[in-house]
C-alpha cells in the first residue's frame, strides 16, 4: 500500500470517529458534558435488586437526559362543553351535588368534579352482547373511535397501558405527551367491554409550556431503580420491575396552574406504579394500581 | 522529490482529524464527571442574616415596680420605659459576678424588692465560667433591692443573692423612684374569694352554666396574674403591615437548590413550593414544613434549644425589631435520643406593652434533633396607623364568660364523673392583647383589642366590648362568622 493509499484510509478512518465523537458531545439532548449512567451505577443497582429479591426485566435507559419543569392548568372543560361533547341532542338530567356535577342520559352518566375530572360510564350490563373475545388492537380502535367521536381525541395522545381485564374487556391508558415525553398526570382512561366503552375517566391538563432555563440533567434511571429499591422493603417473593420510562407527573391539585417535574416512573411487576422525581430523587406517590 | 499539493493537503487534513479527535476523545473521557459530582442539585447555601447575640434573644416578660400597697407598675415589650430599663439591667447578665460579692438570704433588706423583672420564658445566664452559678442557667426573676447598698437577688432552679456597689445602679434607682408619680396604669393581683389554701371559690363569678352543680366548679390561679386597677388605654385598633418579602432568597434558604422547588399557585393567590420533601406556602403568612423530620427525639439543653431556634429565625426570613420570643418548651417528656418530641419556639409582636396575638400573628418553629419542621411566620408586623384610644377596664365578667364557655365546650369532659380534674381548673393567665383578624388588603392587616384568658392549656379570646369568646385555633371561623 502507498502513502497515498494509507492517508486515504487513516482520514477515513478519523473521520468516522471524529463523527462518534461529536455526536457524543453534541446531540439534541446529550449534555456533552454530562453524567451517563457509570458502571459503579449500575452495579449498586444490580446490588439492591438482589438485596430486594427484585429482577430488571425491562431495559434500562442509558442515554443520560436533560430535563425542566413543565407548567400546567387544570383542565379546560366545563361541564357545559362535556354535555354537548358526551350527550348533544339528548335528554339530559343535571343533579348538582356538593362535590361534583351529575349528568344522565339514559344509560349512561357524566360525573364532573369542579377541578376538571370528570367519568364517563355506560350503565347497562353488557354481558347480552356479542360473545365474541376483543383482542387488544380491537379495544384500542373502539377506544379511539370513541374519542373520536365525543370530539375528544388529541393530537398530542399516546397510548400507554393495555390491561387485559378479561377476555372480553381492556382497559387502555393514553397519555398527554409534551416534548416526546408523556405526562403521566394527564390522561385518559378507557374500559372496553364486548363492543363499546363502558367507561372513560378523563384529566387531561392544559400545559402552558416547558421553563427552558431551569433546564438540567435528570438523574440517571439506575439512581431511580435504587432510591426506590430504598424505599421499600425486600420482598419475600422475588418480583420484576417491567418497565422504566422518562416522562413528568405530579399529584392532581386544585390549583389555579403548578409545575409538574420531570419523574421516572418504574412498573413493578405490570400493576403497581412508582414515580421517582428525577432530578432529587424521591418518591412521588405512594404505590398506585392502574 | 516534493510531495503533490494534493497530498500536502491530505497531511494536514490528517493532521487536524488526529487532533481534534484526541480533544473530543479526551472531552468524552474526562469531561464526563461521575453522576455524584455534578453540581446539579448543590447551589451555594444562603441565609438572611447572623444569628442575634444570646443576651439578645430572651427580654423581660414583665418588668414590675411596687408603687403603693399592693399595686404595681407593670411595663412591657414595646414600652419606651421597659426598653430603657432593661438597657440599664442587661449588662449585669452579661458580666460575671463575683463570688466575693455574694451574699446570704438573712441579708436581703426586709422590705419588698423596689424592681422585679420576671423572665418567661428564663433567661439562659452564660455559666460557662462560672459553674457555682449552674442552678442559675435559667434565670426566671431578678429581683433589686436599693438600701444602703444595692441587693439583687437572682431565682432559677436555685436562689443567689449579691451585694453590689450603689454608685452602679445610680440610673436605674432614679428611674424606679419616677414610677411614684407616674400616670401608668397600676395592677395588682387578681384574688377570688378562697374556701381553702388552693382552690378558689368562684361563686362571686356568677357563672350562667347549664349543668348540674355549677357550685361545685372549682378555680385554682397557678400564678401571679396582675389585673389594671382602673381602666387602661389601648387603640380601637392597630394596623399590621405586610413585610416585604425577599422570596426568591427564601427559597435560595430553604430548598438545597430552590430550581428544583416546583411552584403551585392556587386560585386564592397562595403559592406553594415544594420539592416534594419540603414545602413552602406563602399567603397571608409564610409556612414552611417538612414532614420527613418529624418524629425524632430532641435532645437540646435549653441554651441550645434557644440557639436553635435564634438560628432558623434568622437564617429563614430574619428577625426583625420588635419580635419578641414569647415561649419556648419542649413538647413531650422524651428529651432522649431514640424519644420522640419537639422544641416549640413562639414569637410574638407588642405594641406599646400589648402582644399581637392569633394564629396569623406569631412566628412559630418545630424542631427536634433532625432539624426544623414546621415554621409558620406572620408577615404583618404593627405600623403606626391606629384607630381612636379607647379604655378598657377590668370585670370578673370577663372570667366568667371564659369559664362559661370553657365549660360549655368541655360539657362532656365535665359530666364524667370519672374525671376529677374536670371540676378543678387551672387558671394559667389573663392579659390585654391585640388579635390580628382582619385582613384589610393584600398589605394590611388589622388587629383588635381582646381578653386573653388561659383556662388549663387552652386560649380563649374574648373580644373587649361584648366579651364574646372564642377559641384560638378557631379564629377562621370566628372571623369569616
Amino acid at each position: 500500500m502507498n502513502i497515498s493509499k494509507a492517508k486515504n484510509v487513516l482520514i477515513l478512518a478519523f473521520l468516522v470517529l471524529n463523527i462518534i465523537l461529536a455526536y457524543q458531545l453534541l446531540a439534541p439532548g446529550l449534555s456533552g458534558l454530562s453524567a451517563g449512567v457509570t458502571p459503579e451505577e449500575v452495579q449498586r443497582m444490580e446490588e439492591k435488586l438482589e438485596d430486594n429479591n427484585f429482577e430488571l426485566a425491562s431495559s434500562l435507559p442509558h442515554r443520560p437526559q436533560n430535563s425542566s419543569f413543565i407548567t400546567v392548568k387544570p383542565p379546560a372543560r366545563t361541564p357545559a362543553k362535556l354535555k354537548e361533547a358526551f350527550f348533544a341532542g339528548e335528554d339530559v338530567h343535571t343533579i348538582n351535588l356538593e362535590d361534583k356535577t351529575v349528568l344522565e342520559a339514559g344509560e349512561q352518566e357524566l360525573n364532573i368534579w369542579p377541578g376538571g375530572h370528570y367519568r364517563y360510564s355506560y350503565q347497562n350490563d353488557v354481558s347480552g352482547g356479542e360473545d365474541v373475545p376483543l383482542d387488544a388492537g380491537e379495544a384500542v380502535s373502539k377506544a379511539e373511535e370513541f374519542l373520536a367521536e365525543k370530539g375528544l381525541f388529541h393530537n398530542n395522545m399516546r397510548k400507554g397501558q393495555i390491561h387485559r381485564v378479561d377476555e372480553k374487556t381492556y382497559k387502555i391508558t393514553f397519555y398527554q405527551e409534551f416534548m416526546e415525553s408523556p405526562i403521566f398526570t394527564s390522561y385518559k382512561r378507557i374500559v372496553v367491554s364486548r363492543d363499546r366503552v363502558t367507561e372513560m375517566e378523563s384529566y387531561w391538563l392544559q400545559v402552558k409550556g416547558m421553563e427552558e432555563r431551569r433546564k438540567m440533567e435528570v438523574i440517571p434511571a439506575a439512581t431511580a431503580v435504587i432510591r426506590l429499591l430504598e424505599e421499600k422493603s425486600p420482598e419475600a417473593e422475588q418480583r420484576e420491575i417491567t418497565d422504566i420510562e422518562l416522562g413528568f407527573f405530579s399529584q392532581e391539585y386544585d390549583a389555579e396552574k403548578w409545575e409538574i417535574p420531570p419523574v421516572w416512573r418504574i412498573i413493578v411487576s405490570d400493576e403497581e406504579v412508582y414515580y421517582v422525581n428525577a432530578f432529587i430523587g424521591n418518591i412521588e406517590n405512594d404505590d398506585i394500581q392502574e | 522529490m516534493a510531495p503533490l499539493p494534493g497530498e500536502k493537503l491530505k497531511t494536514i487534513l490528517l493532521v487536524v482529524l488526529v487532533l481534534t479527535s484526541l480533544v473530543m476523545t479526551y472531552l468524552v473521557w474526562y469531561g464526563m464527571p461521575p453522576y455524584e459530582e455534578t453540581e446539579v442539585v448543590f447551589q451555594e447555601s444562603f441565609f438572611f442574616e447572623e444569628p442575634k447575640e444570646k443576651v439578645e434573644t430572651i427580654k423581660p416578660e414583665q418588668i414590675l415596680i411596687p408603687v403603693e400597697e399592693e399595686q404595681k407598675v407593670i411595663l412591657n415589650q414595646q414600652q419606651e420605659k421597659y426598653e430603657q430599663i432593661w438597657t440599664e439591667i442587661k449588662p449585669l447578665l452579661e458580666e460575671n459576678l463575683s463570688e466575693e460579692e455574694q451574699v446570704g438570704s438573712d441579708q436581703l433588706p426586709e422590705d419588698d424588692a423596689c424592681l422585679m423583672v420576671e423572665f418567661d420564658p428564663p433567661f439562659p445566664i452564660e455559666i460557662e465560667h462560672i459553674p457555682y452559678l449552674a442552678g442559675l442557667n435559667q434565670l426566671m426573676r431578678l429581683e433589686f433591692y436599693f438600701a444602703s447598698e444595692t441587693f439583687i437577688r437572682l431565682e432559677g432552679e436555685e436562689e443567689f443573692q449579691y451585694e453590689l456597689p450603689e454608685d452602679d445602679f445610680v440610673e436605674l434607682q432614679e428611674m424606679v423612684a419616677d414610677f411614684e408619680d407616674s400616670d401608668l396604669p397600676r395592677y395588682e393581683l387578681l384574688e377570688l374569694e378562697a374556701d381553702n389554701d388552693e382552690n378558689e371559690d368562684i361563686e362571686d363569678l356568677d357563672l350562667d352554666l347549664d349543668i348540674e352543680d355549677p357550685e361545685e366548679i372549682e378555680l385554682e390561679i397557678i400564678q401571679d396574674i396582675y389585673l389594671p386597677v382602673e381602666e387602661v388605654e389601648m387603640y380601637n385598633y392597630i394596623d399590621l403591615m405586610r413585610e416585604d418579602l425577599a422570596l426568591e432568597e427564601l427559597l435560595q434558604a430553604v430548598f438545597v437548590n430552590h430550581k428544583l422547588a416546583r411552584q403551585i399557585e392556587e386560585p386564592d393567590g397562595t403559592l406553594i413550593f415544594t420539592d416534594g420533601e419540603k414545602g413552602l406556602r406563602v399567603s397571608k403568612y409564610l409556612e414552611y414544613t417538612a414532614p420527613k423530620l418529624e418524629g425524632s427525639a430532641a435532645t437540646h439543653s435549653y441554651d441550645g434549644a434557644i440557639q436553635e431556634a435564634n438560628e432558623f429565625l434568622c437564617y429563614y426570613g430574619g428577625w426583625p425589631d420588635g419580635l419578641y420570643l414569647d415561649a419556648i418548651s419542649r413538647t413531650d417528656e422524651t428529651g432522649i435520643p431514640g424519644g420522640e418530641g419537639y422544641f416549640n419556639a413562639r414569637w410574638r409582636y407588642y405594641h406599646q406593652g400589648y402582644p399581637v396575638v392569633g394564629n396569623l400573628g406569631e412566628t412559630e418553629v418545630k424542631f427536634n434533633d433532625r432539624g426544623l419542621y414546621f415554621y409558620q411566620r406572620t408577615l404583618f408586623a404593627p405600623g403606626d396607623s391606629t384607630g381612636e384610644k379607647k379604655n378598657i377596664s377590668w370585670n370578673k365578667k370577663v372570667l366568667s364568660r371564659a369559664l362559661e364557655f370553657y365549660v360549655e365546650q368541655n360539657i362532656e369532659e365535665y359530666i364524667n364523673e370519672d374525671n376529677e380534674s374536670a371540676e378543678s381548673f387551672h387558671l394559667e393567665d389573663i392579659y390585654l392583647a391585640y388579635h390580628l383578624e382582619d385582613f384589610i388588603e393584600n398589605n394590611l392587616a388589622r388587629a383588635y383589642p381582646v381578653w386573653v384568658v388561659e383556662i388549663e392549656g387552652e386560649v380563649i379570646y374574648l373580644d373587649v366590648s361584648e366579651l364574646n369568646p372564642f377559641w384560638r385555633g378557631e379564629e377562621d371561623e370566628y372571623i369569616e362568622s
